[in-house]
């Protein structure tokens, strides 16, 4: 493992800002942690760094007890989304910084820092100032100065939060060829759920301090566990329902309960659907899902490749809920607000109830 | 100093606020150039030429033997050597006071950032007999310097070191701490990742982002403290070849009557002032280029 947190926790004053976070993440994977801002998410990172003392709670670098190390021991990696360069110096001299530290000789510093100028495709840049680079490129600048003196692990805190849409997908994609060329292990701060299901080989959900849950991208947002994940990530319908043998009851309608969910056997439930799970169909007969009722048409809405439909559910709880439709679905249904359909769910998965 | 050089350069001072009255090119304008210009000659410019005048009235050679007397020689040396060792004090020293203003917590920091400003606001003659109340003679602190370690503050160079160092606090504390104020910190959180030293981040981060304002506040000092007086002549009273420094040769001089002596240090004195300023100029000038 390279990197290890043991019960890991920290305060501000008497604030939790980070709870009990346990976590390993292996060699060469790059492991994001998503949460809102003020979740903790930057706290941990810096914790891992060393640039905040821990409250309790144990880290491990490459299996070696860092807790008590300065961050200058622990030799990470850190990129911050302001980028952070030293203003004073060239692009070569930022790059350089870590190894003029470490007395590494002339030629070989240059040497290094060609190579890694090549790697961010930045060559010819050496001599110029950070101020007279873009955004993008000074992240880059920021990216191969990190990673000159072969840090254990590349700590990145949000690193393209500042940076336009367009540099940012691409950015992180190559962010993403490089860790894995090089099979670094990095974890990557960041708010934004997108970014987090481009790059990630495992996505930790932390609200509040705690980190609720680690999966693959596709696995938490099929199959989260809590609730916060199912809420947080996309959007989700969530209805209320009680598992009773091997059917789901909502209401007075009943569905056959997906596979491996008996944990659940005799208790309430939530039943989640992705908007792109949800169906729709003029009779009862064409519902391509299990069906769980007639609901009302609230609104149809261009959403770029597809359309979202608000729909009312019709019966005692009277829910609200989202689909994603193709364009041609909503043609040929004939979708009009107002009208009335058959929802239907195609795939769906169970959470603990929150009510207790 | 950025903004202070901006505050300085880029204001334009013809340029008027945009108002619902009609724009009436020029004259407004001219108006207040005029204003500004006039009032910059009248109480500077003049007096300058007119020191100037006095100072070479009886030609270059005169000028020079004025100046070339031992106890003016004297003068202007004790000058210029208390105020180089104050500034060099003090540019270390404030330059460590603004890093801790700004860096930590501390109860009364508020009060401390307050006292800072003092020495701007007390007359110089008050910190001259704040000084000999503290260090003269019968005092307990002035008894065991001269008693125990054969020390003597007043009346002497150590005097007026001490004087100058009160006048002088604030400028280099008051330059740094708006820039350290500035810097952002993930700039020395990240040089600590990468492994520098505190030393080293300071050395090779920190250092050479707050030089210029360094630079600044010890030059402004330096100008300044080469002009004291008023605690000075408390402090060191005035001996001819041992404790009369530059200010006071003058003052004596104009009691004796003797202006073309009086004018000619005075106009040393003026030139040493006036090459710090310029210095300070030219530094902001090279930045606001390079920027």
């Amino acid at each position: 493992m390279s990197i290890e947190l043991i019960h890991v926790s920290k305060s501000f004053d008497t604030n939790p800002i980070v709870r009990d976070v346990s976590v390993s993440i292996a060699t060469g994977e790059l492991f994001v942690l998503l949460g809102a801002s003020g979740s903790g998410k930057s706290t941990l990172l810096r914790l891992i760094a060393g640039l905040l003392e821990l409250d309790g709670g144990t880290i491990l670098l490459n299996d070696i007890d860092v807790t008590r190390l300065s961050p200058q021991q622990r030799g990470t990696g850190f990129v911050f989304q302001n980028y952070s360069l030293f203003r004073h110096m060239t692009v070569a001299q930022n790059i350089e910084f870590g190894l003029s530290i470490r007395k590494v000789k002339r030629p070989e510093r240059e040497q290094k820092v060609s190579e890694l100028l090549e790697l961010i495709e930045l060559q010819g840049y050496e001599d110029r100032f950070p101020g007279q680079l873009s955004g993008g490129q000074q992240q880059r600048v920021a990216l191969a100065r990190a990673l000159a003196y072969e840090p254990n692990v590349l700590l990145l805190d949000e690193p393209f939060g500042a940076l336009d849409v367009k540099i940012r997908v691409q950015l992180r994609q190559n962010l993403r060829a490089i860790q894995q060329r090089l099979g670094l292990t990095a974890i990557l701060v960041t708010h934004d759920q997108e970014e987090a299901f481009d790059i990630a080989d495992r996505i930790g959900i932390i609200d509040q301090g705690e980190l609720l849950e680690v999966g693959a991208p596709d696995q938490l947002y099929r199959n989260p566990t809590h609730r916060f994940t199912a809420t947080f990530l996309g959007t989700a319908n969530l209805l209320d329902a009680h598992r009773n043998g091997t059917n789901i009851y909502l209401g007075g309608v009943k569905i056959p309960a997906p596979a491996n969910t008996e944990q659940f056997s005799g208790k309430p439930v939530e039943v989640l659907a992705r908007p792109e799970e949800v169906a729709l169909s003029r009779t009862q007969e064409q519902s391509p899902g299990s069906i769980i009722g007639k609901g009302i048409v609230e609104s149809v809405v261009f959403a770029g490749p597809a359309l979202r439909v608000t729909l009312h559910l019709q019966g005692e709880g009277g829910k609200t809920l989202q689909a994603l439709l193709t364009p041609s679905d909503v043609r040929d249904l004939d979708l009009a607000v107002g009208q009335e359909v058959w929802i239907s769910l195609k795939e769906y998965h169970l959470l603990a109830s929150s009510v207790k | 100093m950025a903004e202070q050089s901006q505050v300085y350069g880029s204001s334009n001072i013809g340029e008027q606020p945009p108002s619902s009255r009609p724009y009436v090119p020029g004259f407004g304008a001219w108006g207040l150039r005029l204003m500004a210009i006039s009032y910059l000659t009248v109480f500077i410019v003049i007096p300058l030429l007119v020191v100037n005048v006095q100072g070479l009235r009886f030609g270059l050679d005169v000028f020079w033997q004025s100046i070339s007397r031992p106890e003016a020689v004297s003068a202007l040396t004790l000058s210029v050597t208390t105020s180089l060792v104050m500034t060099v004090i003090n540019t270390v020293m404030g330059t460590l006071t603004a890093y801790v203003l700004v860096r930590y917590k501390f109860p009364g920091k508020t009060l401390f950032n307050t006292l800072v400003d003092l020495p701007f606001a007390i007359p110089t003659l008050v910190i001259g007999v704040m000084l000999v109340l503290l260090y003269g003679p019968q005092t307990i602190v002035g008894k065991f310097l001269q008693q125990e370690l054969g020390v003597r503050i007043l009346f002497d160079t150590p005097g007026i070191v001490i004087a100058l160092l009160l006048v002088g606090y604030p400028f280099v504390i008051r330059a740094v701490q708006p820039v350290l104020l500035q810097m952002d910190s993930n700039q020395t959180d990240v040089a600590q990742t990468i492994g520098a030293s505190p030393w080293t981040t300071f050395r090779r981060v920190i250092f050479p982002i707050i030089r210029p304002a360094m630079v600044t506040g010890a030059l402004l000092s330096f100008a300044r403290s080469l002009g004291e007086f008023g605690s000075i002549i408390v402090v060191a009273g005035n001996i001819p070849m041992r404790s009369q420094t530059g200010t006071v040769y003058v003052y004596t001089q104009v009691e004796a009557g003797n202006m073309q002596a009086a004018s000619s240090v005075s106009m040393v004195l003026l030139l040493v002032a006036f090459a710090a300023t310029i210095g300070i100029d030219m530094m902001n000038w090279r930045r606001h280029a390079r920027n």
